[in-house]
């Protein structure tokens, strides 16, 4: 028996010396192969590598130069990078979809903490994100507005209509622009907030618009008349007299500049 | 034997600067909170270290203790709906962290030490209202980040932000 293991134990020890040459022998290789390019390069560009002065050196482009080297990522030094992930996943959640999404491409560590936990193929937007100027936050961009209104750019037609928690889809016309959309999402988006404001309770859902790749979701109020989920603003207006709508303030049209 | 409660704790900062608090804003801290249960107010000092934190940002925790010391206890997050998750702060809060981005970041890792859920929210609320309504660049920019993408991870994040004319 203690042959046995020792037989195994030597050809153990065998195994691991050749594997530690042939790892030696591949981060040989590898480095052969770097200079080599990086010779080729030299040569094809006419020059010698002991002669080459600076301004020879600055003929390589970029691309040329990333295929030699290996690309190897920036340390971050950002408070933000650097908090743990779990911190970072909690900033995260208190973002909207589109600013989630916004997030995950500022960084590889952002990037895939976004693709983990909060990836959807589609880009969706809440219609609260795409009013920020409106509601008067101080510092929305105008490369924000513009990223957020090149997704949701207003024409074609929306379809795919669907409710989280409402059903009824009985007044949806098979063909609605997307301004519409986007106009009755604004109304219900300000109506829900002043009935937050005056302390009032109403059947409240979640309502979404699918146009391809683009979802445009929002919260808003059930209308019990008709148990309708889609109403134009001023019908809606009309119906809901006690919470009138108040869009005069805002001008549409910034939303779709 | 008559059990009298601590009344008030010594706080040790990382930096060994000793700060005295009231039982009650120390609390606030589950972790503090759940020392003092597990250890018994006999055996418990009344000198607690908080290794991982210093003085300065010490006291800054403790002064959010202080003003909030009676709030009620909040609710437990459902964090399955996290897209409804608000971004208000109230004002007195807002003035708090009107601090330096180092010192808000401190902040909010001291809470999650120290365990202080509603100061973390507030911590995490305030640096969310700072990225919303920024584009990529901007982000970048207020948070000292590098542009870190390979140019083959730059164009799958660009397929995958694009809008679908054609799909």
């Amino acid at each position: 028996m203690s042959s046995i293991c020792n037989d195994l134990h030597k050809s153990l020890e065998s195994n691991m010396e050749r594997l530690a040459l042939c790892t030696k022998d591949a981060a040989d290789m590898s480095q052969d192969l770097s200079t080599e390019k990086e010779s080729a390069l030299i040569e094809q560009k006419g020059l010698s590598s002991t002669a080459s002065s600076s301004s020879d050196q600055e003929d390589f482009t970029k691309t040329e130069v990333e295929a030699v080297i290996p690309f190897q990522r920036p340390v971050q030094k950002g408070h933000l990078e650097l908090l743990p992930v779990e911190l970072q996943c909690e900033i995260f959640k208190y973002l909207g979809p589109g600013a989630k999404r916004i997030l995950g491409s500022i960084s590889k560590r952002m990037y895939d903490i976004w693709k983990q936990d909060f990836f959807e193929k589609s880009i969706r937007i809440n219609i609260a994100e795409h009013m920020l100027k409106a509601d008067s936050l101080e510092h929305v961009s105008t490369v924000y507005n513009s990223i957020l209104s090149n997704w949701l750019r207003p024409k074609g037609v929306a379809k795919d209509q669907k409710t989280e928690t409402d059903t009824t889809y009985g007044d949806v016309n098979s063909s609605i622009h997307m301004n519409d959309c986007i106009e009755d999402a604004v109304a219900r988006h300000y109506a829900a907030k002043r009935m937050k404001e005056h302390g009032d309770e109403c059947p409240v859902f979640t309502k979404e618009f699918r146009y391809k790749n683009v979802i445009l979701e929002y919260t808003g109020f059930r209308n019990d008349d008709t148990e309708a989920s889609w109403l134009s603003s001023a019908e809606f207006g009309r119906r809901h007299r006690r919470w009138q709508l108040d869009i005069r303030g805002v001008d549409l049209r910034d939303l779709f500049a | 034997m008559s059990e009298t409660k601590i009344q008030k704790l010594t706080l040790v900062a990382n930096d060994g600067n000793k700060i005295e608090v009231d039982r009650q804003v120390a609390e606030k801290s589950v972790l503090i909170k759940n020392m003092l249960d597990d250890l018994g107010d006999e055996q418990m000092s009344t000198e607690v270290p908080i290794p991982n934190v210093n003085d300065t940002v010490l006291k800054k925790v403790i002064e959010w203790c202080e003003h909030h010391k009676n709030d009620p206890a909040a609710p437990q997050d459902d964090d399955s709906d996290s897209r409804k998750k608000t971004t208000d702060i109230d004002e007195w809060d807002q003035k708090f962290m009107q601090v330096d981005q180092e010192m808000l970041f401190e902040i909010i890792l001291a809470s999650n030490y120290l365990d202080i859920k509603p100061l973390l929210d507030v911590g995490c609320k305030t640096v969310a209202n700072m990225i919303k309504g920024k584009s990529p660049e901007e982000i970048r920019k207020t948070f000292n980040i590098t542009n870190d993408f390979t140019p083959e991870e730059e164009e799958q994040i660009r397929r995958e932000n694009e809008w679908a004319e054609d799909r």
